[in-house]
């Protein structure tokens, strides 16, 4: 394989890794919670700019970007405060974001949140040195690698791998336990849920924060690759693809979300550089889009589950013998909500 | 003291298209219970419409100004007919509405972009008069699109409270099946309102586009942001809310351009934070906020 394709392969499985960790925390907060989060990329946005600052070290008056606090500190921490500030930031935007009650009137906020947050980091040049954005972000370890390109490549996929995995590791417990249950109720039916004695919103903001730093940690893999972050990076339109793609892969199970990853954002995305170019510019990219718009209706007409459906969750029997029969109605399939009431019945 | 009373000029007529805007908003979600995020694009479809007729066809721009309210009611029409009301039916749930209403959105965007092509343009329009009003200044058209802007105002109040459409159009608003069962044909209503409101959308789109000079393919999706966040500040789905909402926040954020000119729009931002910090359905959270996320299905 020639150098040249190498490297972009290596380019595109570190996108991939960082997209996958991003449809993973979109995937916690829409597809199970039912959390519309229209404000997604800015935490993924937060995570890369802090990492930023917090490896190019001081801002100096002399130098061509200006920013606030920056340090120079070694790896694993710029990704950890990275996190930090996605999970904090959700924190504070859930203080407003999630007060209306219904999910759709949430959405919209957030909405106007994303757009404000990117009106004031391209007015503020103090931030983040505005439009034009911060550059020449070091990568990790560069000294220890080598500087030469594919050696890297190939050393950052396997950072970005290890990152996957780990972040699997957490999703997985986050997705299979107890908790999770409790967020699938909430999507289904959150007022049967609010009448059981849990809060919905409490809940709903614990996920929008585990799901805020999860966007800041892919912020974070895919700034120290690309070495640079603007906020033409963090476009509004960058959160309605992912979630086109939890859409398409099946929102409510982490697999969708891969499939979602790897088909929307790589393959139609990636895809499209290789069609021959055709009409004026931006003829192209609109099309593109009106066909990302035309995917998404008839995923939800069609195939509403996407093309790995959320594993219908039934739960015949509680662990330890066959339910009360008062229970079961004559069924012996039920629902979230049902069995959270058994559960809650039982303790 | 003359910047102030400069920018309250100002600030009448962005709340004025703003009002335009935000009700029709507001009575879409209030008949249908639909966040339309395609709002925006249906306004850039109006502009567009009112270009061809205008620059193109040699129209008078009120003229113009007709044919973008038209083509935006057909439209609102249409897109609710045939794409919304069969997700519905379909028991869709309303958060994935809001995904519905976007993908829409961005197909009718993208399709005004590859037809139309990229770059900015403006109306053709012949010299324009300038008018001093109590120290503040305003061309004239300005002063016609805050007449219309009244007019439509006090049009959809006399239709919702003296006419029996809207009497309909209030019932099917609060409970569209109690209100099938007295017998309101409440689809020919719901038609009714979105024709209305897109209309409403139209005249906000031309007249944003008059005010703006130039306009491209974005600036109806742009500008929708500052339309929710007024329809949400008086809570959504309430007409006379959304007309709240939108002289505080046209005001408010010409005022703020006075002192923070980068930040007008953030100022906007701000004072809906404060009301849902305080009032976390809006101003004046109505019947249409009780109506939640299951209630529907």
């Amino acid at each position: 394989m020639s150098s040249a394709y190498q490297y972009y392969l290596a380019t595109l499985l570190v996108y991939f890794g960082s997209n996958t960790i991003a449809c993973w925390a979109l995937n916690l907060q829409y597809g199970i919670s039912g959390v519309l989060n229209f404000s997604f990329i800015l935490f993924q946005a937060v995570g890369a700019y802090v990492t930023a600052i917090f490896t190019l070290g001081p801002s100096t008056s002399s130098s061509y970007q200006s920013y606030i606090a920056g340090a120079r500190l070694p790896f694993p921490i710029p990704w950890l405060l990275a996190m930090v500030a996605g999970g904090l930031l959700s924190y504070l935007l859930a203080l407003f974001v999630l007060r209306p009650e219904r999910r759709d009137f949430q959405a919209m906020v957030m909405l106007v949140v994303s757009i404000i947050a990117a009106d004031v980091v391209v007015t503020q040049k103090g931030l983040f040195n505005g439009h034009n954005g911060l550059a020449a972000i070091p990568k990790p370890f560069a000294s220890k690698v080598g500087s030469e390109l594919i050696r890297y490549g190939w050393f950052y996929v396997a950072l970005t791998g290890a990152t996957v995995v780990l972040t699997y590791i957490v999703v997985h417990r986050i997705t299979s336990s107890p908790w999770a249950r409790q967020l699938r109720a909430m999507r289904d039916n959150s007022e049967a849920l609010e009448s059981l004695g849990v809060n919905v919103r409490t809940e709903s903001t614990k996920v929008f924060v585990v799901g805020g730093a999860l966007a800041a940690l892919s912020g974070a893999v895919l700034v120290q690759f690309i070495s640079a972050w603007s906020p033409g990076a963090w476009d509004t339109a960058e959160t309605f693809l992912f979630f086109v793609a939890i859409i398409v892969g099946g929102a409510g199970n982490n697999a969708g979300a891969v499939l979602g990853a790897a088909l929307v954002l790589g393959v139609f995305q990636e895809g499209l550089r290789y069609l021959p170019s055709f009409g004026y510019t931006g003829l192209a990219e609109s099309i593109q889009f009106m066909g990302l718009g035309l995917l998404i209706l008839a995923f939800l007409w069609w195939k509403p589950g996407g093309l790995i459906p959320e594993r219908r969750r039934t739960f015949g029997g509680a662990p330890g013998g066959t339910p009360p029969p008062s229970l079961t109605n004559g069924r012996t399939r039920f629902t979230v909500a049902g069995s959270l009431t058994r559960s809650l019945k039982r303790n | 003291m003359h910047e102030i009373v400069l920018a309250i000029g100002f600030g009448i007529v962005t709340s004025a298209i703003l009002a335009l805007g935000a009700v029709g908003f507001s009575l879409q979600f209030g008949v249908s219970n639909i966040f339309n995020l395609a709002y925006g694009d249906i306004m850039t479809v109006s502009a567009f419409v009112a270009y061809v007729t205008n620059a193109d066809a040699g129209a008078n721009i009120w003229v113009s100004m007709a044919a973008g309210a038209a083509a935006g009611s057909l439209l609102s029409v249409a897109i609710n007919r045939f794409i919304y009301t069969p997700f519905i039916r379909r028991g869709t749930a309303l958060f994935t509405m809001v995904m519905v209403s976007l993908a829409v959105g961005t197909v009718v965007e993208n399709a005004v972009q590859a037809i139309a092509g990229d770059g900015f343009r403006g109306y053709r329009l012949g010299a324009v008069k300038s008018i001093n009003l109590a120290g503040m200044s305003f061309t004239s058209r300005q002063l016609i699109i805050v007449g219309i802007a009244v007019v439509s105002m006090v049009g959809l109040h006399v239709l919702l409270r003296g006419t029996r459409v809207g009497k309909a159009m209030r019932a099917t608003a609060t409970h569209p099946e109690l209100a099938r069962s007295c017998g309101v044909p409440t689809d020919r209503v719901t038609a009714i309102a979105w024709g209305i409101s897109g209309a409403l959308c139209g005249l906000a789109g031309v007249a944003l586009a008059l005010n703006l000079a130039a306009f491209d393919f974005t600036f109806g999706q742009s500008f929708l942001l500052i339309i929710v966040a007024a329809a949400v500040f008086g809570s959504v789905g309430q007409p006379y809310g959304a007309m709240a909402g939108a002289v505080v926040i046209g005001m408010a954020s010409e005022i703020a351009a006075v002192y923070v000119p980068s930040l007008k729009e953030v100022v906007a931002f701000a004072l809906l934070v404060i009301v849902l910090l305080i009032r976390p359905n809006g101003l004046w959270p109505g019947a249409f906020v009780q109506k939640m996320n299951v209630a529907a299905r």
